[in-house]
């Protein structure tokens, strides 16, 4: 018995080693598992780390021309979402304008302006905004409602005087104070990297392990159904060495994408390192059974890219991250459960942005073990039956065994 | 004659090896579609609404629950909660039980009414931004309407007649008009340029993983003497079936986002095809240029990943590219999906004149010329194929 169990130690370090092995001299596997974390994490950095959107150019149409209007004008260059960067004569050049690209909005200030403020009716003021981007959108709204608000209130502040002396203190008497939770900032990529970064670390344990799968299937096409590179063990040795080899392998990049790479660019990382380490164990864990259940769909090492690399845009949908998972048809909601980079996304920023313990995903924490665990038997299904890179070996195996020549 | 005959030759049998394995019907045809629909279903409602917050109400008085109900009918916001403290909240939001919460402070009512400026404190969660942004807008509407209400009738109080009361409130109305997406949809604003970038990205998989397999299979010689040794008829061939196949899947992309999904369409029909069919034509023409410049083909599959995934980001969809380090903007314009979503922006969503998209259609066809820079290398690479694993 415990000889047995001695044994099958001795398998799974070797199956440990052989996959390390096979892992080491594969240039397409290295990339997958060295270059994709090390560089990808960067660039999405540099492209979004300006983080917010600011000085969109704006084109003041001005029909009305007087102190108040030039002043609205300048408050609104002031403030950080908008830049006037012209004057038009009319809406016409003021289109021109913008369909040149010169300005994403034009400010219309009709002539009836400062008219109206004196009569004390309200006076209207328009921004057109081009609908290209929402972040610009977003930028030129919140601008110009700043500069409606601080023209209004400094409006509020002499009329109020005139009618009734005295009550100064009325304008403005319920201040609020908005705080952003998680990302001070408001920024893009202190917003997106977080969950980027661990769909990366996915999309590469995945991708590599498909690759490498492919490769034995590969093998064992040419070799008459038998992979010469399969080590000498059963199923489950094979499942627990192999998984343990991409495992190994993960743990640095695994730190790295999680700890460096938001330390290099300054996002958000309020969470406890060791809280989140513990998180990242289940991450690592349940993705890599993930991958080994959906390997042997891969028939050469090249279809990983054709059959997965196209999932990243789904997986960032579907983890909820732009898109609340509440908020999400219960179709979506469901296939959304069981992918395991949702429950990593939705934990991980919690964790990173809101200093969230692991008390606090309780729920995606159980999810990942649990995921593990189904993906670890479906695994286990399909080297045992469905995979030919290692079903072929496996009954090569069990004959001799039989015939007792092993 | 005979050239003719290559040319129909080399057609046939790239369809022939289209059909014989599913990955390219896969790859070609399901993948683009697919993804198609699952952006409009899955963004169909445009917008979140009645997103979870809390509440944490220290004044539990008439005037601030009248408050909390105010906060309950924002479109955007459903107060799920309604806590003691500010822990408490906070620990809704790491459970991700609420995405925010207003904290209305002790003693609100009665320093509001003796004007001693109570402070509300507004907490949104922009670790998820979409609900954070629209939760604060909510939140802060609610704020600006409690004020209001509290200054017309302390003014109403002093003996300023109402009407006058009303524009003492707001005497500048400011308005921002969204042009051609008026809805704020994500639908249509995410829809049209990731349904067609994914296209992008599997074409120039597809475009190098079909002449990759050649070369890795050894089969490129029998490819190139099929079209009588001529590369250009070799490249058409193989190139033509990819094509249709491609501008078919991209025009019913076209179709279910301006047909089934109803998005602004502010140019004609044929406009909208006949970019298309530039635009698979350019992806095809670039995965051919990395493909000659990188004859391996796991490398060249994995710049056209690399380029192909980026592409979401450098296009400058959601981030604009102005607005990027000039090193990193530099990127965005070496990539035809760009230059088909300026086209897009320009003419199918703003029905500007087509003299404005000049340059984005000019560049388009210039892609289509770099394959014509390097063929040579491929054919070389071809007569004398090497696998590199």
């Amino acid at each position: 018995m415990f000889g047995n169990f001695k044994s099958n130690y001795i398998d799974i370090y070797r199956v440990w080693l052989q996959e390390l092995k096979k892992a080491r001299k594969d240039v397409g596997v290295i990339l997958f598992f060295l270059f994709l974390p090390l560089a990808y994490p960067i660039v999405y950095s540099l492209i979004y780390n300006p983080e917010v959107v600011r000085d969109v150019p704006v084109v003041v149409v001005d029909d009305c021309r007087t102190a108040e209007s030039r002043e609205f004008a300048r408050m609104l260059d002031a403030t950080s979402g908008a830049k006037l960067v012209g004057y038009a004569n009319d809406l016409a050049e003021a289109k021109r304008a913008m369909n040149e690209k010169e300005c994403y909005a034009v400010l219309h200030v009709p002539n009836d302006f400062s008219r109206n403020i004196g009569k004390k009716i309200n006076a209207h003021i328009d921004l057109y905004c081009d609908m290209s981007l929402l972040f610009r959108y977003r930028e030129l709204l919140v601008s110009i409602t700043q500069t409606g608000l601080q023209m209004d209130n400094k409006i509020q502040t002499n009329t109020i005087n005139n009618v009734a002396p005295g009550m100064l203190s009325i304008s403005d008497p319920m201040p609020s104070f908005a705080f952003s939770l998680g990302n001070i900032r408001q920024g893009i990529a202190s917003f997106l990297l977080p969950g980027i970064l661990i769909l990366i670390l996915q999309q590469s344990i995945v991708l590599s392990i498909m690759m490498l799968g492919a490769g034995g299937r590969e093998r064992a096409r040419k070799n008459g159904g038998i992979d010469p590179e399969a080590i000498g063990s059963d199923a489950f040795n094979m499942l627990i060495g192999k998984a343990l080899c991409y495992f190994t392998i993960y743990i640095i990049p695994t730190g790295y994408l999680i700890y460096i790479v938001p330390r290099i660019f300054g996002f958000p990382q309020y969470g406890d390192f060791w809280q989140i380490m513990a998180f990242a164990l289940p991450i690592v864990v349940s993705s890599v059974f993930f991958g080994m259940t959906l390997q042997p769909i891969a028939k050469e090492r090249e279809d990983s890219f054709v059959l997965y690399v196209f999932t990243s845009l789904l997986l960032l949908f579907l983890s909820g991250l732009t898109w609340p998972r509440y908020a999400m048809s219960a179709l979506w909601k469901t296939i959304s459960s069981m992918i395991p980079g949702t429950w990593s996304v939705q934990g991980f920023v919690r964790m990173n942005g809101n200093a969230a313990i692991i008390n606090d995903v309780a729920v995606e924490y159980q999810m990942l073990w649990i995921l593990a665990a189904v993906y670890c038997v479906l695994a286990y299904i399909m080297i045992k039956y469905v995979d030919p890179g290692t079903t072929g070996y496996l009954k090569m195996r069990k004959a001799q065994l039989k015939r007792g020549s092993l | 004659m005979n050239r003719d005959l290559g040319f129909v030759h080399t057609v046939k049998r790239e369809i022939h090896r289209i059909v014989s394995r599913p990955i390219y019907i896969f790859g070609m045809i399901f993948v683009p579609l697919f993804v198609a629909f699952f952006l409009l279903d899955f963004l169909g409602a445009g917008l979140p609404s009645r997103i979870p917050c809390a509440v944490v109400d220290l004044d539990k008085t008439e005037m601030s629950r009248e408050l909390t109900r105010t906060l309950g009918t924002m479109q955007n916001c459903d107060v799920q909660y309604n806590v003691d403290s500010y822990t408490e909240a906070m620990k809704l939001v790491r459970e991700q039980k609420v995405y925010g919460f207003f904290v209305i402070p002790e003693n609100f009512a009665n320093d509001a009414l003796s004007l001693k400026k109570p402070e509300i404190t507004l907490y949104s969660n922009y670790v998820f931004f979409i609900p954070g942004t629209l939760l604060y807008k909510g939140m802060l509407t609610t704020a600006t309407l409690a004020k209001a209400s509290l200054m017309s009738g302390v003014l109403a109080g002093v003996g300023i007649p109402e009407t006058e009361v009303h524009n003492m409130m707001m005497p500048i109305d400011t308005e921002a008009h969204p042009l051609n997406n008026p809805w704020l949809s994500y639908n249509i604003y995410l829809t049209n340029s990731f349904a067609p970038c994914l296209l992008a990205l599997m074409i120039l998989l597809m475009t190098s993983y079909s002449i990759g397999m050649e070369i890795k299979h050894g089969t490129s010689q029998d490819w190139i003497k099929n079209a009588h040794g001529s590369m250009l008829i070799a490249l058409l061939g193989k190139m033509i079936p990819h094509t249709i196949v491609f501008f078919v899947v991209g025009c019913m992309i076209d179709a279910m986002l301006y047909g089934y999904a109803g998005f602004p369409m502010n140019c004609s029909i044929w406009q909208i095809l006949l970019t298309m069919l530039l635009f698979v034509v350019a992806c095809q023409s670039f995965a051919l240029f990395v493909f000659m410049l990188l004859p391996n083909l796991r490398l060249a599959l994995s710049v056209c990943s690399l380029v192909g995934i980026l592409s979401f980001s450098i296009a400058g969809f959601s981030y604009p590219a102005e607005q990027m380090y000039g090193a990193v903007e530099i990127f965005t314009w070496i990539i035809p999906i760009r230059y088909y979503f300026m086209i897009y922006i320009d003419q199918v969503l703003n029905g500007i004149d087509l003299y404005y998209s000049r340059y984005y259609y000019a560049a388009l066809f210039v892609f289509m010329l770099l394959p014509f820079t390097l063929w040579r290398r491929l054919k070389h690479r071809c007569e004398n194929p090497v696998y590199v694993p």
